[in-house]
């Protein structure tokens, strides 16, 4: 009972901030920019909330210790990846932030449009921001549903799904009404709220298992490192590098996660934010540590977290240890931490989708002038609301063994707009055509490559004669993307320097020509010599020469 | 006063070095930002359990550590990579 006072204490109280955000700065909602990018105000303080709540998701708290409790080292991976994507961030979102800017855009698709002036293109990148945020706002409700056994309630049909639908109506209903507003100022409460839980956690878990030395001398040996591949198979670390710099590319190339940097105030704001979210990293470490206490931990006795690890498997292992080691009004705390840090991210990330979604298929085309504003802001809701409705039914649709799957799936298709964007920087670009293929290529053979394994996995392994490789799809299919960009880019080329060579020595033949027969007609040659050397297109009279 | 040695035949000289300069910083900062790439995929460097740092294995330690030590690299890569909006 006090668990389910606890938490009530602490969410309603957040839900009616989620509410009260809309009168935040006395904006007009209706405008596209403010429902959408907060107003483009958001000062340090609020822009490392903001990113903060919307990068450090369930995924950290949910999946990736799940992922230590069932495989072992293998995901240590993310701790790898966050301190590759920081500096990934670093270089690629002050000038996306000055160039959206500059240009007005809402999304990265946007951008893409302005700089191939595709509109097909630019809606490719905008289907596949929303195809993988999807399976990422699916990882939210998993972390939802984890959540409410927490709270004394049995984790069965009735009792799994009632709270789920109420949070995703909570979710919905304050996405919708206050835009990006409400998650910025949940973001504030849910990070002091998991900073409290990790505090206690890593205090209380130790305490219970006779400190961390004992917990790591108990854990096997084959847990704690990468097994080291055998003969031709390079075995895990290949598997360790890929993810981590798979996810590490893919991370701000995500809608929420540029969504969270274009409303920052400017991109010396975004700078410094990639310099200060580290911090975030180490909870994510912390919480990492926790998955080997969960593989030491014994739940018998504890009917609740026996119960929720058999219907939940491996992803439970963060709320079991809660339920054997914190105090029970912490429970409460906890479970109330998991529900705002679910609810932030899915509703940026609904936010995020919705903005592509209207960009790039319900509005004109960015050079037709300014967003009709009111329209697009009601159109924009709408498509949050079936984003979420989307993600829900894929949660119930699509069977991952681990809650991870569903985030790094993503990533496989996230991914695959790199080369769409950072292309898009350079001055001399390839043509939007070569991008496209590229593109195509490689989500087609990223989802094949996962669907061979049954959406079970998404890591495959590579046969390269006669090494054995077990790599990420994303980076696989990435590799086959910018061999086509690039290939097509250079072929491009090719063609086109053979096509301007060619018209070259026609209009130099031209000219030859036109010199022999003036030089026939002509009694003086100096004028001859003189239209030969002069380029033919300044040939005529100078407009000097006219006259008053 | 004007000075003669602000202006004059130094003009010209002076922009390609401020432009080499300029790229020397801009190479700096990638090669700082590079380094804790490179050390958190060398994964046979801390694939190894000793020696343990208050009883945390050396891979889990190792990794902590560079979360930590981030931010210090960013920081001096902003210092190497200044802005274009920044004087």
């Amino acid at each position: 009972m006090i668990r389910l006072l606890v938490f009530a204490l602490i969410v309603l109280p957040v839900a009616g901030l989620g509410f009260r955000a809309r009168r935040w700065r006395n904006a007009d909602l209706r405008s596209l920019d403010e429902w959408a990018l907060g107003g483009r105000r958001l000062g340090t303080f609020l822009t490392w909330f903001l990113l903060g709540g919307d990068l450090y998701t369930a995924y950290t708290f949910i999946a990736v210790p799940a992922l230590i409790f069932g495989v072992g080292a293998l995901g240590l991976f993310a701790l790898s990846y966050t301190i590759i994507a920081f500096p990934v961030g670093f270089l690629l979102l002050p000038p996306l932030w000055r160039a959206c800017k500059r240009a007005g855009h809402l999304t990265v698709a946007d951008f893409v449009e302005e700089r191939y002036t595709s509109r097909s293109l630019s809606r490719m990148v905008a289907l596949t921001g929303v195809m993988a945020t999807v399976p990422y706002i699916a990882l939210q409700l998993i972390g939802l549903e984890l959540a409410f056994p927490l709270l004394g309630l049995p984790p069965t049909s009735v009792f799994r799904d009632l709270p789920l639908a109420l949070a995703f109506a909570l979710l919905a209903a304050f996405t919708v009404t206050s835009g990006l507003r409400a998650p910025i100022w949940i973001a504030v409460v849910k990070d002091l709220l998991v900073y409290i839980l990790v505090l206690a956690l890593v205090v209380f878990v130790p305490a219970s298992l006779g400190g961390w030395g004992h917990i790591f001398a108990s854990v096997p040996r084959g847990r704690i490192l990468l097994p080291e591949g055998h003969g031709s198979n390079l075995g895990l670390p290949a598997a360790f590098v890929t993810l981590a710099v798979g996810s590490a590319l893919a991370l701000f190339l995500y809608p929420h996660a540029v969504t969270g940097a274009l409303g920052a105030k400017n991109d010396a704001t975004v700078r410094r934010n990639m310099m200060l979210l580290p911090a975030y990293s180490f909870v994510l470490g912390l919480l990492l540590l926790l998955g080997y206490a969960a593989t030491v931990a014994t739940f018998a006795g504890h009917p609740e977290a026996e119960a929720g690890l058999r219907t939940f498997g491996p992803d439970d292992a963060v709320p079991a240890l809660m339920l054997t080691t914190l105090p029970r009004w912490m429970i409460g705390l906890g479970a109330a931490a998991l529900v705002t840090g679910a609810l932030v991210p899915a509703s940026v990330m609904s936010i995020a989708s919705a903005n592509l979604l209207i960009g790039s298929f319900a509005r004109g085309p960015s050079s037709e002038g300014t967003p009709r504003a009111g329209r697009d802001s009601r159109a924009a809701r709408r498509a949050a609301l079936m984003v979420m409705t989307i993600a829900l039914l894929f949660v119930i649709a699509v069977p991952f063994t681990y809650a991870i799957d569903f985030q790094l799936l993503g990533g496989v298709w996230i991914l695959q707009t790199l080369p769409a964007v950072t292309l898009a920087f350079v001055r001399r670009r390839p043509p939007s055509s070569v991008v496209f293929l590229g593109l195509m290529t490689g989500l087609a053979s990223g989802t094949w490559w996962v669907a061979s394994t049954g959406f079970r996995s998404v890591i495959v392994t590579l046969s390269l004669g006669d090494l054995r490789v077990p790599c990420y799809a994303a980076i696989v299919a990435l590799a086959l993307n910018l061999l086509v960009t690039c290939g097509g880019w250079f072929l491009g080329a090719v063609a086109e320097t053979s096509r301007r060579y060619s018209r070259c020595a026609r209009s130099l033949d031209g000219m030859e020509n036109r010199s022999t027969v003036r030089t026939r007609d002509r009694a003086k040659p100096s004028e001859s010599q003189h239209t030969d050397r002069a380029d033919p297109g300044l040939s005529g009279p100078l407009p000097y020469n006219e006259g008053p | 006063m004007i000075d003669k040695r602000a202006c004059g035949p130094a003009a010209p000289t002076a922009r390609p070095k401020r432009r080499l300069r300029a790229l020397a910083r801009v190479s700096g900062g990638l090669l700082v930002l590079l380094v804790p790439c490179v050390a958190v995929l060398d994964v046979p460097a801390f694939n190894r359990v000793e020696p343990r740092v208050f009883g945390v294995p050396f891979i889990d330690a190792y990794l902590l550590f560079w979360v930590l030590a981030l931010t210090p690299f960013l920081i001096l890569a902003a210092y190497l990579m200044p802005s274009p909006d920044e004087p």
